[in-house]
């Protein structure tokens, strides 16, 4: 006899995420190279830091350069996953041929992106802790276990705004099938914006000021405040309330507007087309 | 099972800036259907019949809550599909003639084990459901990734795929194009037995022979219109070259590129 429950998306949700796993783990060449981004990127880093000398615009944070790329290239790492993350869904499943079957099922569309986030979140944080981890072992970062641990909800809600970026970027590839036009640029002035690999303040004050104006910027500044100071979780205050200003705002606006894609493509007819 | 009432679908092409982002196929206003009526009761199976760009597809994608109508209105289970559809899909197994409806670097137990869980199912029935339904297709002893499977075992675990939560409602569009004779027999007595546990059937095919072997019903549809809706015997029932004619007549007029 088959049972019906009401509490299904949290049992969809871990559907999707273990066919991801299981998907993943079929690409076994893939596998072989998984953590070669991130002994590039510590290696890189530590000696860019090594030819460039320690400014003053450092001096907030209780480290070096190379400390201070590491937590940039985190924390971008993660503002890559949160905007791509949708729109990647969508165009594996259109890809696949699976949209419409998923989409014709019940509680199918929330639970499939729900679930197709959980997957990428793991590989990014595993990429990320192998940048951390050969950082601090390899090249002597000065980042410890606690002050890893107090960067979590600054990570977390940063991460919450570039997922309604990635929705309203999965929202138009939805209708547009391919060329996304947010979450590559996104990405670039995340990383040129957010002062991820050199300090806002050697921009024009101009430019400066709209950095200011970006969740990226707090993010990244709180990730810094966290890891590379002595401060903990209370040094991050003012950050984790902009950015869930910020995330109040976007997230509902993102949902609002996948929303509406996905009730055009239903009238244009373009749900399942690629 | 599932009621079709008035239903009109009319594709007008996009405006502002979603025109920037959606490519259609027609840029004019195209009447994909018009004036639908038909019904499909528990245990029946009904036959969707038309010439290339008739209609079919859009019909059972609106059905399924794919394609949103313009007018008109569709229950399935007594449930209208428009104002409530995540209660109307519950009831819905769904095979489109796509091929590629499957995750091809899965095996077919594990794509089955996940459409079961995302049908509703629970962890333990999805498992159970997805070896009785491998067994029951003749799937089981070569169950291997799907990229491996002929283009036959991959029909066989569509629909596999489509019942895997006993749905009340069975629409399948043109699922049999790719299946030997051997295999589209073994298909034909799968889609009885289904009916006969009670599931409504909506079968789209090009093939009058599997029309008239399988459905008590046949609706035909040409160029977006209702042209009939009776008892199978009616319209086929006098050997392949009356039904050859029979179908001729009833597609006579038919306009072209309907859909989008």
């Amino acid at each position: 006899m088959i049972r019906f429950r009401p509490s299904g998306a949290f049992r969809r949700a871990f559907a999707v995420a273990r066919r991801d796993l299981l998907i993943e783990i079929s690409y076994h060449f893939r596998l072989i190279f998984f953590f070669t981004g991130a002994f590039v990127a510590a290696f890189l880093a530590y000696y860019v830091a090594d030819l460039v000398s320690t400014s003053e615009l450092l001096a907030d944070y209780d480290g070096t350069y190379f400390d201070f790329v590491i937590v940039g290239i985190a924390i971008t790492s993660y503002s890559g996953l949160g905007v791509s993350s949708f729109n990647g869904v969508v165009t594996a499943e259109t890809n696949s041929g699976t949209f419409e079957v998923l989409a014709s099922g019940p509680g199918g569309m929330s639970s499939l992106l729900v679930g197709g986030f959980v997957v990428p979140f793991m590989l990014t944080t595993i990429e990320v802790a192998a940048l951390i981890g050969v950082g601090v072992g390899g090249f002597g970062a000065g980042l410890t276990a606690q002050r890893v641990l107090a960067s979590v909800p600054v990570m977390l809600l940063s991460l919450a705004n570039f997922l309604a970026l990635g929705i309203v970027s999965g929202a138009v590839l939805l209708l547009a099938k391919r060329g996304d036009p947010i979450s590559g640029p996104v990405f670039q002035l995340t990383l040129l914006m957010s002062g991820a690999v050199f300090p806002v303040e050697l921009f024009p004050s101009w430019l400066e000021t709209l950095c200011r104006l970006t969740p990226a910027f707090y993010g990244v500044r709180g990730a810094r405040e966290a890891l590379l100071t002595d401060g903990g979780l209370s040094a991050t205050v003012d950050e984790l309330v902009i950015l869930a200003g910020f995330a109040v705002v976007t997230l509902p606006l993102a949902l609002w507007v996948f929303g509406r894609s996905v009730a055009t493509a239903k009238r244009l007819g373009v749900l399942g087309s690629y | 099972m599932l009621t079709v009432e008035a239903l009109t679908k009319s594709y007008d092409p996009p405006t502002g800036l979603v025109r920037l982002m959606v490519r259609t196929a027609s840029s004019r206003r195209v009447d994909a259907l018009r004036g639908i009526d038909f019904s499909v009761g528990a245990g029946e199976i009904v036959g969707l019949v038309g010439p290339n760009g008739a209609g079919k597809s859009t019909l059972i994608k609106i059905c399924a809550s794919l394609i949103t109508p313009t007018s008109g209105r569709v229950l399935v289970d007594g449930v209208e599909t428009v104002a409530d559809p995540e209660h109307a899909r519950r009831s819905l197994g769904l095979l489109l003639a796509d091929e590629r409806a499957l995750y091809w670097r899965l095996s077919g137990r594990e794509n089955l084990r996940f459409f079961g869980m995302m049908a509703g199912l629970p962890r333990r029935d999805a498992w159970r459901r997805a070896d009785e339904l491998l067994e029951r297709f003749d799937l089981a002893r070569r169950d291997g990734l799907v990229f491996g499977y002929s283009s036959g075992m991959r029909v066989r675990l569509g629909l596999a795929r489509a019942l895997v939560a006993k749905p009340r409602l069975l629409m399948l569009d043109e699922p049999s194009r790719s299946l030997d004779p051997v295999a589209t027999a073994e298909f034909h007595a799968s889609l009885r037995d289904v009916a006969a546990e009670g599931a409504a059937v909506l079968l789209s095919s090009h093939r009058l022979d599997e029309v008239e072997a399988v459905c008590d019903r046949v609706l035909v549809v040409v160029g977006g219109e209702q042209r009939a809706w009776a008892p199978t015997g009616e319209l086929f029932s006098g050997g392949a070259a009356a039904n050859d004619a029979a179908i001729r007549a009833l597609f006579a007029d038919e306009p072209n590129g309907r859909e989008p």
